[in-house]
């Protein structure tokens, strides 16, 4: 068996000598680190595909991404970016050995594609996101044929590479043919700037599948009048925002006009901006929280989902740049299992990853610039963190609450850890998550997503449907889980013990929110019911007094009637002073265990105001004169059962 | 029953239609010298269009916002480059926006992705620069991807058609007239600023379609009627034949001979334009520096292809007072009518500069305009060692009466 390593050499050789006329021809292969059918598709979305070749372009330390379509035609798309672009070397690594990715390998540095001092970095630093370079075959869920145009800074050519992926045939297998991944053809092509660098990959015949996918086929065609439907099927309707789509008998010609959030003439980054506040704005419209899915075709969603899952800029600012001028409570969650969220004050114009020293907001910003944008529109992390959506609640403010930790797994086996632990997290809390796709818990690992928000909070085992209803919660994992990706990075490995720290760590979390949510909500429901009663104790007083003035027979001085509860107090001795006295208990129903929620509570309270008006309206028309304190006490006790009478 | 299908519906639409498995013979970047690798097309490039871009440059904010050009730039994106160099000498980011009639698969696609790559790296591209994979001709329908394209990425500061063959056509659905038409709504719905329209066409009798030549005429027929000057210019210059003065020009287009006939399809160009833009009322046009040259080279020939640059300007708001009671003295002058605009096109139509000659006469120009096609081409991926001997060959004989009544 040849050398890999051999075999990697020869080709980029080979490639060396290439030009177009006599160009390379090779058959990939697979590395045995992966299956041999990776290249059939292991991804179930277009933008997973392209959240892969945006993930290579940031692993290969560009700044800046491209992707072009024809929207809605979808017959060509293009991702193009300033990367470093592969060596002759990288590339015939990429063909030679799909899924060997020397990312994260030594090699990787002597082919440009990982630092020269950690095989876990690019070469300008960042953490890398891909780790075993099957990345560029995400394509295969897109279409079977692609070119790759790249080129190194200080080269003085391109290098092409054409590549046709074949499918997985189990005939093969049996007939004992060997499997090919398929097929490339390489060639070299002078260059003109020795300055540039970067790497175009050109789809070429998108599949069918794929077209439809992006241009929301089925949609469009079940929202037709004439389409045909079975008993019960409810027909859908285009959403609200979509790009229209082209007729089927002429793909050049636009069938339904798009209608979209902004104007052309809105900058790129205005345009997702708008985008973001056109579904914010659907809030209250109807009974239910917007829901992209109602709202944006799959080209749109297409969109915002891989502003969420690449490492793009948040649309506003990062949630740890949240500062005191945002009024928004921010707490700090603990790492034991019996820590309770402690509430943080911060300055006007301090931020929390200052007051609590987190690490992300700064890890981004080392990073550097990445700038993705798709058909003119700049992609961003489509989040927002604001007072938003509390008007009409109990609690007027936000709550964020944030957390970090270096995982302590030395109780486990180092064989068994899978290495270190450590990342940093928020729960944000508000009445309304707009859109309902953002509920849950989203981990990215080295600034980037797969899995999108987990609404069960990692199956978070206690019912808190209304509260899990108002979180969007980020972990932002800067070392290890890695290894507790699966290799389409959609999914977790359940067993690994990252998986498995975290997932207590975010039940810890998400318990003290819980607690210090429902304390918050208490007292401010009491002070809210407090300030109520207190409101209508005035205007039942402000009441009592002014019909007290319409009676003719009334004395100047109003009569003040007083109800205590203190035992010691001479009840008779007060009497004597000519004051109108009664014992509590003498004239109120006896506590009742049916007085279980604030609201009853302070109905009770309540009850003893309006005993206190009405003795003062008797006394006042002197049905108390000659009558003697204790039938005083049964007449107020009597209308005091009857008020407080309930069924 | 057989199990066999006679019907392949189920697997429509798992592979792309008509896809054919396997690689396409790609074609060689650089190989064979073509017309417009021709010394005088540079000159044009950087003479006419590089110079009217300068001149409207001042007006246009740039300092803001890229120049935004849209062309037909081919493969190998050569005007592409002039301009993006030319934005790079100004300081000035620049949008470019092509049209481009090839297939994401076909042969030329990945010389045209390799330009790309190279152009689209420059600084001074702007990142949503682009080349649409139809024909120009497509935007003549306002429901099709083509105009959407166009819609998206406009408006624009330049058009730059430089086509082959002719602007005439005799397709009705599909032409360069309609397509322009459209084009030219969009920028009068959304410009505040100048912009340029440069126009290279063939422009021989057997290039223009009859059935223009009536809906041409009229357009001029008027201005004869206004104006004496307007009637004698064209008369004197346009169409006076050995045969004595032509009353109906395309009815006896016939006896209009070369380069008559040339220069008249050029003024119905203009005034086909201007006529257009009047109906804005915000509009005005008029012809910058414009040059004619010939596609046979052999001695004795005419020119017969037209570059021609257009700009359009805004008429500043003004205020009159109807009633007299202020006079007209002292407000900012009105803009020039109609006949007005059309008599300067037609003088200036009349002075086309022959680009051939021109450099025929002028050796250093020529000296440089090959030294400048030899650097383009070279980034372009050309082996330009062979360039200058096919440049000198290709360059036009002229004969001593053309060049007698030149001198």
């Amino acid at each position: 068996m040849i050398d890999k390593t051999e075999q990697i050499h020869d080709l980029a050789e080979k490639i060396r000598e290439s030009d177009i006329q006599h160009p390379v021809e090779e058959i990939l292969q697979t590395s045995e680190r992966v299956l041999k059918r990776i290249t059939d598709g292991i991804y179930r979305q277009p933008s997973s595909a392209l959240r892969e070749l945006i993930s290579n372009s940031y692993d290969a330390d560009a700044t800046k991404v491209i992707i072009e379509t024809d929207s809605p035609r979808f017959n060509r798309m293009t991702i193009r970016d300033n990367g470093n672009g592969f060596t002759e070397e990288a590339l015939a690594s990429l063909i030679c050995s799909i899924g060997g990715s020397p990312k994260r390998t030594y090699s990787g540095s002597s082919m440009g594609v990982t630092n020269k001092n950690n095989s876990d970095l690019s070469p300008g630093g960042r953490r890398l996101i891909g780790k075993i370079g099957i990345g560029l075959f995400a394509v295969a869920q897109l279409t079977k044929e692609f070119k790759i145009i790249t080129k190194t800074k200080g080269s003085d050519h391109h290098l092409i590479a054409h590549v046709i992926l074949h499918a997985h045939s189990e005939e093969d297998v049996k007939t004992g043919v060997k499997y090919e991944t398929g097929k490339s053809r390489i060639w070299k092509q002078k260059a003109d700037d020795k300055k540039s660098q970067g790497t175009e990959i050109i789809l070429l015949n998108l599949l069918p599948k794929t077209k439809n996918e992006l241009s929301s086929k089925d949609r469009w065609l079940q929202s037709q009048d004439n389409f045909i439907l079975d008993e019960g099927d409810k027909p859908l309707s285009p959403p609200k925002y979509h790009i229209g789509c082209v007729l089927k008998s002429d793909e050049n010609k636009i069938y339904k006009k798009p209608s979209l959030p902004w104007v052309n003439s809105d900058s790129s980054m205005k345009k997702f901006e708008k985008m973001i506040k056109a579904v914010i704005d659907e809030t209250g419209l109807s009974a239910q929280n917007p829901k992209l899915e109602d709202l944006l075709d799959n080209y749109l969603k297409l969109l915002w989902t891989l502003g969420l899952q690449v490492p793009v800029p948040y649309i506003k600012n990062h949630p740890f740049e949240i500062n005191g001028n945002d009024n928004i409570f921010v707490y700090r969650v603990g790492n034991n299992s019996n820590s309770k969220a402690e509430k943080i004050e911060l300055a006007k114009r301090e931020t929390i990853a200052q007051k609590i020293g987190m690490e992300a907001v700064g890890l981004e910003k080392i990073a550097g610039k990445f700038d993705v944008f798709v058909d003119d529109i700049q992609l961003f992390r489509p989040l927002l963190f604001n007072n938003e959506h509390l008007s009409e609640h109990t609690i007027k403010n936000s709550l964020i609450f944030v957390g970090k930790d270096n995982a302590n797994l030395n109780n486990i086996p180092k064989e068994m850890r899978g290495g270190e632990l450590a990342f940093e997290a928020y729960l944000f809390w508000q009445p309304k998550v707009v859109p309902v796709e953002h509920r849950g818990v989203l981990i990215r690992i080295n600034n980037s997503n797969g899995t999108l928000f987990d609404e069960t909070f990692m199956k978070y085992p206690i019912s808190e449907q209304t509260r899990k209803n108002q979180i969007t919660a980020e972990i932002y994992v800067h070392e290890g889980m890695d290894a507790a990706l699966n290799i389409d990075r959609e999914s977790f490995n359940y067993s690994h013990p990252h998986y498995q720290y975290l997932t207590k760590w975010l039940y810890n979390a998400f318990r003290q929110f819980a607690t210090a949510h429902k304390s918050l909500g208490q007292a401010k429901r009491q002070d809210r019911l407090l300030l109520d009663a207190s409101k209508k104790s005035n205007k039942l007083e402000a009441l009592v007094s002014e019909k007290i003035k319409c009676i003719k027979s009334a004395i100047d001085e109003p009569i003040k009637i007083e109800i205590i509860r203190e035992p010691c107090v001479n009840i008779s001795s007060e009497r004597k002073k000519g004051r109108f006295v009664y014992k509590a208990d003498s004239i109120l129903p006896s506590p009742s265990s049916k007085r279980t929620t604030d609201r009853k509570l302070l109905d009770g309270l309540f009850l003893e105001k309006k005993i206190k008006a009405i003795a003062e309206i008797l006394a006042s028309y002197g049905v108390f004169d000659n009558m003697p304190f204790e039938s005083q006490e049964g007449l107020l006790k009597a209308i005091a059962e009857i008020l407080d009478f309930e069924e | 029953m057989s199990d066999n299908h006679t019907d392949d519906s189920l697997s429509a639409e798992i592979s792309p239609v008509g896809y054919k498995y396997g690689f396409e013979e790609e074609q060689p970047q650089g190989q064979d010298y073509l017309p417009w690798h021709k010394p005088r097309k540079q000159w044009l490039r950087y003479n006419q269009w590089c110079s009217a871009i300068r001149t409207i440059r001042p007006q246009l904010r740039l300092h803001e916002r890229p120049l935004s050009y849209l062309s037909l730039p081919g493969d190998e994106l050569l005007d592409f480059r002039v301009i993006t160099n030319l934005c790079g000498e100004l300081g000035v980011k620049v949008k470019l926006v092509g049209f481009n009639d090839c297939r994401s698969s076909s042969n030329s696609n990945s010389k045209l992705v390799v330009a790309k790559n190279e152009v689209f790296a420059n600084d001074s591209v702007f990142e949503n620069s682009d080349v649409h994979p139809d024909d120009f001709k497509k935007i003549s329908d306002v429901d099709s991807m083509a105009y959407k394209f166009a819609e998206q990425k406009g408006p624009y500061d330049v058009i730059n058609l430089d086509l082959c063959g002719s602007f005439s056509g005799a397709n009705q659905q599909e032409s360069y007239y309609k397509a322009t038409l459209n084009l030219m709504d969009l920028q009068i719905q959304r410009k505040i600023e100048p912009w340029l329209f440069l126009l290279t066409t063939r422009a021989d009798k057997d290039k223009v379609n009859p059935a223009d030549y009536p809906l041409f005429w009229r357009n001029v027929r008027e201005n004869v009627a206004q104006s004496t000057n307007f009637k004698k210019s064209i008369e004197e210059h346009f169409l006076a034949t050995e045969c004595g003065m032509i009353s109906d020009p395309w009815r006896h287009a016939g006896q209009l001979s070369s380069p008559y006939f040339e220069k008249l399809f050029g003024l119905f160009l203009g005034k086909w334009l201007l006529k257009i833009v009047q109906t804005s009322q915000r509009w005005s046009m008029r012809l910058l520096d414009s040059y004619w040259y010939r596609t046979n080279h052999s001695a004795g020939n005419n020119p017969n292809m037209l570059s021609l640059a257009f700009l359009f300007e805004p008429i500043p708001a003004r205020l009159e007072d109807p009633s007299g009671l202020v006079g007209a003295e002292g407000l900012p002058p009105a803009a020039p009518d109609e006949v007005s605009q059309a008599i300067d096109i037609l003088n200036k139509m009349n002075g086309l500069c022959d680009i051939d000659l021109h450099l025929h006469q002028n050796k250093p120009e020529l000296e440089d305009a090959i030294v400048k096609s030899e650097e383009l081409l070279r980034k372009a991926g050309y082996n330009v060692a062979s360039y200058r001997q096919w440049a000198m060959n290709a360059l036009p004989i002229f004969s001593d009466q053309q060049l007698t009544i030149t001198n």
